[in-house]
């Protein structure tokens, strides 16, 4: 209870709760500026956290992944192009309604149903996270080994049309991870004898160069549409029956996203496309989806804002992030000094409930703010490529340079630009290479000491109940996976 | 059959061999397993094998068809974005030599100037002017970070 308290405490210190404010607004521009996204902005500021302490930096990014995965909906619905990837069922009935006159009330739709997802989430992980981190003390080597197996293979099953090309990005972000000074030895591996390679890849260069390097080349070849925008918004808060209507699509909607969330790999996109085909499937007039219903768009929203709280599970109790926002959160965490697991929950309790409160409080501070800055978002996303790009690009190419006062990180970041330009188009998906890049160590690691344990006996694996287990459930998503892609490619039934 | 899938796999397949075969003379431990060639071999030879699968089903489902492309091409101009690609190297390299104010200003025209749907010098002019502006007035004067001198200055 104590915990408790003084996480409220330091939460509404007046420069915390301002961070927290300043996250959510810049969370929801960059959601809302098609090409932009959460994690573009997460890696872009992480260089502006290096001065501050924990807390505050946290407060910060907590605000802007709220912020950004709501803010997405509010071009959806204006300009009918999803801010965010994520967004993109929004657009299905958000449209609709702003053509016949309401995107006022579908954004207050929106921004609503985020909030309770959101805030169902962050409780749900209040609950579990710290049960968890009690579970996973007990946890071996072996155990953290099937953990990051089991996170790897989920992410690259579901990530792209393409598992094989899915598996080669989470192999090549394996072995990019090997680079360094070996964990167990001190020897230097694959670093030609260049000692700024002994440290390995630097993660927050590769993390700008394939967020926002590669989103800067994209969007320097993509076609700049002519834009309809309905900014007459109007009223966006909505009457006491249509709050009941969205409060009730989006309890089911948060319990998706939440669960999904949880799932290493599987985002916000999965999430809000899992909750409307649910919410539509077990509508009593499934028909009307599409045409414009405030019940699409709080299926959507709350699960895309539902997967927050459910992603931050893994991530903080076992260092494993839930989707790519968390990674690069975890990346944030580890410049910060502080390692993601269960020994976070020991050794930094008066810092893990500062971030369970921070999370449930964003919440709050994005509805407010959703509601008030729907207008002048709707014209900022309408910023022309010839300021957008600048911006975005020497931004990254500073951030980069910032973190050491090293050129060669800004190299990097243009190598993981080009990389990561190329793996998009090519539809090589980027996610499972960012997570096995951050995994990498820790699951080589964990599988080195194991066998060190077991004299070399691969049979440790499966003689342990929850490593068992794990390997199990990673070996069914693939065959799973394999057995639809198959299908997909011969038109089977079913898929 | 996607060339691009077929060029992803053989390069999957070099960079497999390389790290291979670099993890090679890598020295041993005293139980193989756990030394440091190991993982990286382990992961190298995944990577060999799904990326000669990869080369394997492009080549069987693409036998006798003309190759495809990507349909992302038609709808993206290449020629911008390697021109991109190739400023940004040039803006690296620069400021070591000439270091932030130059490179960053002279970067931001030449990309406004690239992505500008009309012309305009001095649209490009005042954005590059005030880019480079806001990114000094964060990350040197609020966050107190350097930014690059450039050999030529020191």
């Amino acid at each position: 209870m104590d915990a408790v308290l003084n996480a409220l405490v330091v939460v509404f210190q007046p420069m915390n709760f301002a961070l927290m404010i300043l996250g959510v607004i810049i969370g929801i521009i960059f959601g809302a500026i098609p090409g932009l996204t959460a994690t573009l902005a997460i890696a872009l500021l992480i260089p502006i956290t290096f001065t501050m302490s924990p807390i505050p930096a946290l407060l910060l990014l907590l605000g802007i992944y709220n912020g950004g995965m709501f803010g997405g909906s509010i071009t959806a619905i204006t300009i009918r192009t999803p801010g965010t990837p994520a967004a993109a069922v929004t657009v299905l009935d958000g449209y609709p309604m702003a053509q016949r006159g309401q995107a006022g009330l579908a954004i207050g739709t929106a921004c609503i149903a985020s909030t309770f997802g959101g805030l169902m989430s962050a409780l749900i992980m209040i609950v579990l996270a710290p049960l968890l981190a009690k579970a996973a003390l007990a946890f071996s080597p072996v155990e953290y080994f099937s953990v990051g197996v089991f996170g790897l293979t989920a992410v690259f099953a579901i990530s792209g049309k393409n598992l094989l090309k899915g598996a080669l990005a989470t192999l090549f972000g394996l072995l990019l991870s090997s680079i360094g000074l070996d964990p167990i030895l001190p020897i230097p591996r694959f670093t030609f004898g260049e000692i700024e390679l002994s440290g390995g890849i630097p993660f927050l260069p590769a993390v700008i160069g394939l967020f926002a390097l590669a989103e800067v080349f994209r969007l320097v070849g993509a076609k700049e549409k002519d834009i309809i925008i309905h900014t007459d918004v109007g009223n966006v808060l909505p009457s006491w029956k249509d709050f009941k209507k969205i409060i009730r699509a989006s309890v089911k909607g948060s319990l998706i996203g939440t669960w999904i969330g949880i799932l290493p790999g599987a985002g916000g996109t999965i999430a809000s496309y899992v909750s409307y085909g649910e919410a539509r499937r077990s509508s009593k007039n499934p028909e009307l989806y599409g045409t414009g219903i405030i019940e699409g768009i709080a299926a959507a929203e709350s699960a895309n804002n539902g997967v927050t709280g459910g992603a931050m599970i893994p991530m903080l109790t076992l260092g494993i992030p839930g989707d790519a926002v968390t990674a690069v959160l975890l990346g944030a965490l580890t410049i910060q000094g502080l390692q993601p697991g269960p020994m976070l929950f020991q050794e930094h309790v008066d810092i893990v409930y500062p971030v369970f409160a921070g999370m449930l409080l964003s919440n709050f501070i994005m509805l407010l703010l959703g509601l008030v800055m729907v207008k002048p978002v709707s014209y900022i996303a309408r910023i022309k490529k010839q300021h957008l790009v600048p911006i975005v690009a020497i931004f990254s190419v500073i951030g980069a340079f910032a973190e050491s006062g090293s050129l060669l990180m800004v190299a990097f970041a243009i190598a993981f630009g080009i990389i990561g330009y190329l793996m998009e188009k090519y539809e090589f998906p980027v996610a499972p290479l960012i997570l096995s890049l951050i995994l990498g160590p820790m699951i080589e690691n964990a599988l080195r000491q194991s066998l060190i344990m077991s004299q070399g006996s691969w049979g440790i694996f499966v003689t342990r109940p929850i490593s068992a287990g794990l390997l199990l459930i990673a070996l069914a998503t693939v065959i799973t996976m394999l057995r639809r892609q198959l299908c997909l490619n011969k038109n089977c039934e079913g898929y | 059959m996607k060339v691009a899938d077929l060029v992803g796999g053989i390069l999957a397949i070099i960079i497999g061999v390389v790290f291979y075969v670099s993890a090679g003379t890598l020295p041993e431990f005293n139980l193989k397993l756990a030394g440091p060639a190991f993982f990286p071999e382990l992961v190298a030879a995944a990577q060999i094998f799904c990326a000669a699968c990869l080369v394997g089903v492009t080549v069987y489902s693409g036998y006798g068809k003309t190759p495809v492309k990507n349909a992302d091409m038609e709808s993206e101009n290449i020629k911008p974005i390697l021109i991109t690609m190739a400023i940004t190297v040039i803006y690296y390299l620069a400021m070591s030599y000439i270091g932030f104010w130059l490179s960053t200003v002279l970067f931001s025209l030449s990309l406004s100037m690239l992505t500008q749907k009309k012309r305009s010098w001095l649209d490009a002019v005042l954005t590059s002017a005030g880019i480079t502006g806001m990114v000094y007035g964060v990350f040197s004067v609020l966050l107190k970070a350097s930014l690059p001198v450039g050999s030529l200055f020191r």
